[in-house]
């Protein structure tokens, strides 16, 4: 790759179209840039991949195990399997339910000019706070005794004091909550410029036709809206199921295994059990189960707006 | 009042309702932090809820601020602004190159950018360990940090996507009266990038603040730590010491927040361009 910027004969593109094959030293930049991604992208990514199919405990020599890696994953690794439906139901609940609110949210705003710039920066603030402080504040908010502030609030309207986040069953949908709490302004605000760009005489003629907002929002701004939902939910979805941090502040996993992400056990596997080739087949199968998801994404999600 | 127009009224006066409460919903648990940070712990392990505190104290920002605070809050400002230094010159450098040049192996080049920026992290983290930590011996250093992020393929593809909006006549104007291709980088597509580039900045400073499993993968000790990790493990070193660790949590939101307050404009801008111009 550098030798290949380095041998480069550029000629710049012209409005013409015209090329002229002078050599622009300026190429020579790319030597360094793309080396650096070279070496600490393609080179881990090409590295992780090779070494999925050995046996790597760091400092003992490589050992080569075929497919082996994977098919433990499958077959034998219950945790495994318990962190990728953790981690899909966790990934589902919120993307599903997020963008729901943050459309909602969105419409509502962008059609109410009063107070606008006001609930877009309310909304917005979560967006911005660092994911510790979120953890942090957030697992106090949810502690399971009355003393909990959650459990205080709904001791007003009489509800006893629940577990949240020590309770196997909502623990997960604990998890939706902050998740969708602290991402709702950004897909809001992506939603908003979207809205911003349908043109108003859609409106105004479906207006004069007589049509209802309901019908509106189904029939102009859902199909127009299109390319923003798709890209927001493939990349909602991307990042909730890539979630680390969170779980690992607040619940380290637990109780049991109810809150374990893919995430968290390729680092457990990977650094605190040292079998780095194992982490990197599970790594492996987590990147190819995504980017299927998202491939089905592009395409369910596409086929609405073709018209 | 005809029905029609009262029924428009009423759905209005739902709508805002809803905003409301939803407004309550995001801005309560910076409430409940802000009061818990400055409250006295009797009066925070309390039932019914102590909405306003009787005594304030500041005591818990100071202990806090004494763990190791500054150090964290310099590790962080070093890697972000080191970080946001290569990653902006980087990205504008090669979306340039890669808009406006032709080269060999061009667009096998740009497909290695695309590819690398589709790929999850936790692919890289075994390898990209090894070779920062073994082969490089950088753990518990900012180095650890800063290298590996240098370069974002993202950027590359945000600043060629941009670019390439810029007519080539510009480009060619400038070239006519003389001026080199460097000189046309910094002086005419640099300035005429600063939207893109300014939003690129806002984007990644948001993701390196905050980044959190990288740090805690390469660091060892506070003389490295960034403050999500060093305030992470502080805060679970600590559970029991309510206040204390709200207290310090409300030292990681600020300096955003007010950055967030002063820039809000660009704030939004940044994340609609990032988001969006594809």
């Amino acid at each position: 790759m550098a030798t290949a910027a380095r041998q480069a004969i550029s000629a710049p593109q012209t409005a013409a179209g015209k090329k002229h094959s002078t050599f622009h030293p300026i190429v020579l930049w790319l030597v360094p840039i793309l080396g650096l991604l070279f070496v600490f992208s393609v080179l881990p990514i090409v590295g992780s991949f090779f070494l999925s199919f050995f046996q790597y405990e760091m400092l003992q020599p490589l050992k080569f195990v075929g497919l082996g890696n994977y098919i433990y994953a499958f077959t034998r690794d219950a945790v495994f399997l318990t962190t990728l439906t953790n981690t899909f139901y966790y990934a589902l609940l919120s993307v599903v339910v997020g963008m729901t609110l943050s459309l909602m949210a969105a419409q509502f705003i962008f059609t109410r000019p009063r107070l606008q710039s006001f609930f877009r920066s309310t909304y917005f603030l979560p967006v911005i706070t660092p994911m510790v402080a979120i953890a942090i504040v957030w697992r106090f908010i949810l502690q399971p005794s009355q003393f909990g502030f959650l459990n205080g609030l709904l001791g007003y309207v009489g509800v006893r004091a629940q577990p949240w986040l020590t309770s196997a069953v909502r623990v997960i949908p604990s998890l939706v909550i902050i998740g969708i709490w602290s991402g709702l302004g950004y897909n809001m605000v992506l939603f908003l410029a979207g809205l911003a760009g349908i043109p108003s005489t859609f409106y105004e003629a479906a207006r004069l036709d007589g049509a209802t907002s309901w019908g509106m929002f189904w029939k102009i701004t859902w199909p127009l809206l299109s390319p923003t939902v798709l890209f927001t939910t493939v990349t909602a979805s991307i990042g909730a199921l890539q979630i680390f941090g969170i779980p690992y502040i607040m619940t380290r996993g637990g109780p049991e295994n109810a809150s374990r992400m893919v995430v968290m056990w390729i680092q457990e596997t990977g650094f605190k059990q040292f079998r780095m080739g194992y982490a990197s087949a599970l790594a492996y199968i987590f990147f190819l189960i995504i980017l299927v998801l998202t491939l089905v994404e592009l395409r369910y999600l596409r086929t609405q707006w073709s018209y | 009042m005809s029905t029609a127009k009262l029924k428009e009224q009423l759905t209005s006066g739902l709508i805002y309702l809803i905003l409301a409460i939803g407004a309550v919903v995001m801005l309560m648990p910076f409430y409940w932090t802000l009061v818990t940070s400055i409250k006295i712990p009797a009066e925070t392990i309390a039932y019914p809820i102590v909405w306003i505190p009787s005594k304030i104290t500041f005591g818990w920002f100071q202990q806090a601020w004494h763990a190791n605070f500054p150090i964290y809050y310099r590790n962080s400002t070093l890697v972000a602004v080191a970080v946001l230094g290569g990653n902006v010159l980087g990205s504008a450098m090669a979306g340039f190159i890669f808009a406006k040049y032709q080269f060999p192996l061009k667009n096998l080049l740009f497909l290695m950018v695309l590819a690398t920026m589709m790929i999850p992290f936790a692919v890289l983290l075994i390898p990209l360990y090894y070779i920062v930590v073994q082969f490089l011996r950088l753990k518990d250093t900012l180095w650890a940090m800063i290298i590996p992020a240098l370069i974002s393929p993202f950027g590359i593809f945000l600043m060629r996507q941009f670019i390439s909006t810029i007519p080539d006549e510009l480009l060619d104007a400038a070239r006519i009266d003389g001026a080199s291709d460097t000189r046309t980088f910094w002086q005419i597509v640099l300035p005429l990038c600063t939207p893109a580039l300014s939003a690129l900045a806002i984007f990644h400073f948001i993701w390196i603040w905050n980044d959190f499993l990288w740090p805690l993968l390469v660091t060892d000790s506070d003389k490295s730590r960034t403050l999500p990790v060093g305030v992470a493990l502080f805060a679970l070193a600590r559970w029991q010491q309510f206040n204390l660790i709200v207290a310090a949590s409300v030292l990681v939101i600020l300096p955003l927040l007010i950055f967030y307050l002063i820039f809000q404009r660009a704030f939004v801008q940044g994340i609609v361009l990032t988001g969006l111009k594809y």
